[in-house]
């Protein structure tokens, strides 16, 4: 098989989540950084939610990129990876209700985000097997429907959530805004990208949403590598 | 379920997990984080998260 093949066959959804992954590393690496000069929890929280979620992007792009034709690995993949998210989205909820409801207690939320992610995880094994690779190179996951209408809520309250926030601390700071509007869009964009991917629909769609997903990760990871000049 | 076996897998998958998070609450002496990780079935997210950040939270707190 000649590198034009390699090429021609690879799995585009398969090399948008690779790329998610290696943006989601550097952005956990940038974090983790931060949290060790500042001993900030909220950013702890934060660099955990990314480096999970780099867990789950590779989890679910490697099989389809090294292992096209094997469908096994594909839905091992998605059922690890829902893991991993859900371990992710524990840490993001942790930091949201950190800054945004400090009173709150933080394990509670973690204890919800726990019960509903294992009760997610469990509903897709009950159909495991269901998700492949289509000819245009797509995943689709073909979820179970009860789970994605659970997920989809918990995706979007956590983006939504988080989106805002970080437009407010762009309202409040106005000297440094251009990180938080990136933040929030980036926010924004991953959860209606992340929603969309995990839907049910036509492969089309599914492919926009992997495009959405992908602009929202960029935007996250220009945030953070993103540098406020000074103001004279 | 139609894959009877994808159970099996669950189970190699979540066992260990619950086994080292078990034996970990055990030495801390950690009662109702034993309690809840014996009695739910959290396909080791909890497990995970016990082991890598309240156990070593606990750990910590017998070094100073």
């Amino acid at each position: 098989m000649g590198i034009y093949e390699v090429f021609n066959n690879i799995s585009s959804v398969g090399l948008f989540y690779f790329l998610e992954g290696v943006i989601s590393l550097v952005v956990a690496y940038k974090f983790f950084k931060a949290f060790q000069k500042s001993k900030n929890r909220i950013t702890k929280n934060f660099a955990f939610l990314f480096f999970f979620l780099t867990i789950t992007f590779l989890l679910w792009s490697l099989p389809s990129l090294l292992f096209p034709e094997n469908n096994l690995l594909l839905n091992l993949g998605s059922l690890l990876g829902e893991v991993f998210i859900f371990l992710g989205f524990t840490f993001g909820m942790r930091a949201f209700v950190a800054t945004r409801f400090p009173q709150f207690p933080q394990n509670l939320v973690s204890l919800g985000v726990i019960l509903v992610g294992a009760f997610i995880v469990s509903l897709n094994a009950s159909i495991f097997g269901s998700s492949y690779l289509n000819p245009q190179g797509v995943i689709e996951w073909h979820l179970h429907p009860l789970a994605i209408k659970i997920y989809s809520t918990m995706i979007l309250i956590l983006t939504i959530a988080l989106g805002f926030e970080f437009f407010r601390a762009s309202i409040i700071n106005p000297e440094s805004r251009i990180r938080p509007i990136l933040l929030g869009l980036g926010s924004l964009l991953a959860g209606i990208g992340g929603v969309l991917v995990i839907s049910n629909i036509p492969w089309q769609i599914l492919l926009l949403g992997h495009t959405i997903l992908f602009l929202g990760i960029v935007c996250i990871g220009c945030a953070v590598f993103f540098t406020e000049k000074p103001s004279v | 379920m139609e894959n009877q076996w994808v159970v099996w897998l669950i189970l190699l998958w979540t066992l260990p997990w619950k086994g080292v998070a078990l034996w970990k609450a055990s030495k801390n002496n950690h009662k109702k984080w034993f309690v809840a990780l014996l009695l739910v079935n959290t396909m080791a997210i909890l497990e995970i998260i016990y082991i890598f950040f309240f156990s070593k939270e606990k750990q910590l707190k017998d070094q100073v």
